[in-house]
């Protein structure tokens, strides 16, 4: 019983600091691997980011995606997400009254292989707040596309696309 | 024994309940609807309908056709046709600036990146001038340039297509 116990207490202690390690890997230690951004659809039933609730209007969302890596590794690291929604302003690029504003953070990674490509790269972020997932599709290393959950492309509108454009090596 | 149990078992479950995925599930991933004042292309003979607002300079710059700065945009509707028996490429038809309205099309293998792509070639009516798109899937394409290589766009255009349902203006 007492050797149960101390198995016990050791894998504890070893999941909160490997948690506590993978938490750490902060901005301070990673550089800018890079910057997309994107204008896409928003509907009813196609809400990819967490934050926007059922009765809210969204028709158009604009994201500004910041991918970080270590800067020894050149492994993924963290990521900032903001993005903006709301009702397209009719004649312009933006929305009637401006929009709203969230944002997200966490860390990402690289997943190699979907089930109709196995040589697919794809990146996935993670929520830090509520573990939830969202991944792209890796075209180059100028663009990403975002999948649905069973990994397939999204398909856009005949307005918006789900492609991501870098824009920070222009 | 029990307490142990409670502390070890609570935060994986919680582990396992918050990991679930913000992306838009499959089921939702649908093609989306087009109004059209045009006669909507229907039968055997239609590949497909693909719409999409990519940047505009790039693209006339590719053409050597002269655009203004405020052009921004370019609106595209591209019907492909294909042989109804053979199901072999045959022409297509554009709404939109910058490309014919009418010429042929075909499928062709192989960007650098990688040579299995599907790659839809348009004649332009220039000889030896063609405009690409290449296949994401069978509901994506992405606009390629000359060289059969990805173009960036930028936060507002993407440089994709979607396959849209058309509708008639009621």
């Amino acid at each position: 019983m007492k050797q149960l116990k101390f198995v016990f207490t050791a894998c504890w202690l070893l999941f909160i600091v490997t948690n506590a390690w993978s938490q750490k890997n902060g901005p301070e230690s990673s550089s800018t691997l890079g910057v997309f951004v994107a204008s896409t659809p928003c509907s009813q039933g196609t809400r990819p980011l967490p934050g926007i609730d059922a009765g809210e209007d969204c028709e158009l969302m604009k994201w500004h995606l910041t991918l970080y890596q270590d800067v020894l590794k050149k492994t993924p690291t963290i990521y900032t997400l903001q993005y903006s929604y709301g009702l397209p302003k009719q004649g312009t690029t933006g929305f009637i009254g401006g929009g709203k504003t969230l944002g997200i953070e966490g860390k990402w990674t690289v997943i190699q292989g979907t089930p109709s490509n196995p040589h697919a790269i794809i990146y996935r972020l993670t929520d830090n707040k509520t573990n939830k997932t969202i991944s792209f599709l890796k075209l180059n290393d100028h663009l990403l596309h975002l999948l649905d959950d069973d990994q397939r492309l999204m398909i856009g509108t005949a307005a918006w696309s789900y492609t991501m454009n870098r824009i920070d090596d222009k | 024994m029990k307490k142990i149990l409670i502390l070890f078992v609570t935060p994986i479950c919680s582990l396992l309940l918050n990991a679930s995925k913000a992306q838009t599930a499959a089921a939702d991933n649908k093609l989306s609807k087009s109004i059209t004042f045009r006669p909507i292309p229907k039968g055997p003979s239609v590949f497909g309908v693909f719409e999409g607002r990519p940047p505009c300079r790039e693209i006339a710059k590719q053409v050597d056709s002269p655009a203004s700065a405020e052009c921004t945009k370019v609106k595209w509707s591209l019907v492909l046709y294909q042989d109804s028996i053979t199901k072999q490429p045959s022409v297509y038809h554009l709404l939109g600036r910058f490309l014919p309205a009418d010429g042929k099309w075909k499928i062709i293998k192989g960007i650098k990146s990688n040579p299995d792509a599907e790659v839809f070639q348009l004649d332009t009516g220039k000889p030896g001038a063609y405009f690409y798109f290449l296949k994401g899937d069978n509901n994506v394409l992405f606009i390629l340039d000359e060289n059969k290589a990805f173009r960036v766009g930028n936060e507002d255009f993407s440089y994709t297509l979607n396959r849209v349902e058309l509708v008639p203006k009621k």
